[in-house]
């Protein structure tokens, strides 16, 4: 009687312990893509980026309000900016990094090597550039290359000799313009190089930069410190995320005073802000307008006429 | 002398035990931290920090009031790009009740139903990127009016979110209550 308990308590616990290991939570690395990435919610809804909070949301564009958020912690969007193709997500921990694009629903254009991430620099016209970096089994960031992506092909091709921690860049013309951020120092330096010539060595353009987001507008170089983004002839404030757009526009991303966060449309001939958008989620832009994706409301600004 | 060292050691007790009794305990916080980039600890940790007063809020008028306050630390030797915490509250409400977080912009109303609703607040941020460690807030949410509130519903959550300068991924935790 005594041993036919005993067997009935082991079967008991054998049992639970199978039950238990059924429902362990396989957030990040066990998740496929296809479990990351939310869906629209409804017919009226379409896939944005919440840019701010780098996830992707279901909006619905009748009611006005974010449905659904992409909810795995540590699971984030990097993105160039809404004109651009592509952008790239991954797991802050558990890595499964690509380059992905959004046509309506989330589809992986290229898939990172497990220890690999990937990350946006800068682009110009169909040519994209990204930082490859490698970890190590901590996670430990252990090489950074800047790379090209090359579509027809579908590989990323390395700039032999651009390495260190590449942290931004921006495109004028054939150049591609580049921040390392120094550790020792703790600055930046910017480099450029032939953004085609893979084998390009790259120039030293400047040294203790404070800050190292760079920008490009009609041919200038933009460079940033703590509280400013400068050219030789004009400056702006510097916000938490900064968006130039065609010839003469600059979206910002700003926090205002009771941490309610505005999109602000800057004219950088004027330096006047000529729209708001508050509450922001998303914004695109067509040749006619941009179009302000916000909890709440959506707002256009017409680029007509002007 | 030994009498009256006795008589200042129960005054001591008594006047201790009188704070502890007096002393509501009536706030509900939770901590969360996250070692980056994860157990080797190399980057430092993260905490997102959310403590707001607990039960079913103080009524004032018509409104149930909680005060909250949420943080997101950075501790270790890398240089901060970024941090920032977002909030956001919640509760479950009816009849057009409404929730805010006590700032503008921030109040958002249940359908007229009479079934109770999840209510989320729009989320609210701050950050800091002039190289500090730490971003935090503090204010008081409100429900009204108090009748269509369900009680036990409120929370707040608030997600720490850092960019260190060596590294290009962003990192966060979420903590709740």
């Amino acid at each position: 009687m005594k041993s036919n308990k005993t067997v009935y308590f082991l079967y008991s616990l054998l049992l639970c312990l199978v039950l238990t290991s059924c429902g362990i939570d396989t957030m990040g690395i066990n998740k496929s893509p296809e479990n990351v990435y939310i869906k629209p919610v409804s017919k009226d809804s379409i896939l944005l980026v919440d840019r701010f909070s780098q996830k992707l949301v279901s909006y619905n564009s009748k009611n006005y309000t974010v449905e659904k958020k992409m909810n795995i912690v540590n699971y984030m969007i990097y993105e160039f900016s809404p004109q651009a193709c592509y952008m790239t997500a991954g797991h802050s921990i558990d890595l499964g990094f690509e380059i992905i694009t959004i046509n309506p629903v989330v589809q992986t254009v290229y898939s990172m090597k497990p220890n690999e991430g990937i990350f946006p620099v800068a682009f110009y016209g169909d040519d994209y550039y990204f930082i490859k970096t490698q970890y190590d089994e901590n996670g430990i960031e252990t090489d950074r290359v800047l790379v090209k992506f090359d579509k027809d092909s579908n590989k990323l091709i390395e700039f032999s000799n651009a390495h260190g921690l590449i942290s931004y860049g921006t495109i004028i013309d054939n150049k591609l313009y580049y921040t390392v951020y120094d550790e020792s120092k703790n600055n930046y330096i910017l480099y450029s190089l032939v953004r085609d010539d893979f084998n390009s060595i790259p120039k030293l353009e400047k040294e203790n930069l404070e800050s190292g987001e760079i920008y490009s507008q009609g041919g200038v170089l933009y460079l940033t410190n703590k509280n400013s983004i400068f050219s030789d002839k004009r400056e702006f404030k510097k916000a938490s995320q900064n968006y130039f757009i065609g010839e003469n526009y600059l979206i910002q991303y700003q926090i205002q005073k009771e941490g309610n966060l505005y999109a602000v449309l800057i004219n950088t001939d004027t330096g006047e802000t000529v729209f708001t958008a508050e509450n922001i989620v998303d914004f695109n832009i067509s040749d006619e307008e941009i179009t302000f994706y916000c909890d709440g409301s959506i707002k256009k600004y017409s680029l007509a006429d002007r | 002398m030994k009498f009256s060292k006795q008589i200042i050691t129960m005054l001591l007790v008594v006047f201790c035990m009188t704070l502890f009794i007096t002393t509501p305990v009536n706030a509900a916080s939770q901590s969360k931290t996250k070692n980056l980039p994860d157990g080797s600890k190399e980057y430092g940790k993260l905490t997102s920090n959310a403590w707001r007063t607990s039960g079913d809020g103080e009524k004032s008028g018509n409104t149930l009031q909680w005060d909250y306050q949420v943080s997101a630390v950075y501790e270790g030797d890398k240089t901060v790009e970024r941090i920032r915490t977002t909030w956001q509250g919640s509760a479950s409400l009816r009849y057009s009740a409404s929730i805010s977080l006590g700032i503008s912009d921030s109040g958002v109303s249940a359908d007229a139903s009479s079934d109770w609703q999840t209510v989320k607040t729009v989320s609210k941020y701050w950050e800091n990127d002039n190289g500090a460690k730490t971003s935090s807030w503090r204010s008081n949410m409100y429900v009204t009016p108090a009748k269509d509130y369900r009680k036990g519903t409120i929370s707040i959550a608030n997600t720490a979110l850092v960019k260190l300068s060596c590294d290009a991924r962003t990192f966060e935790i979420t903590a709740s209550v």
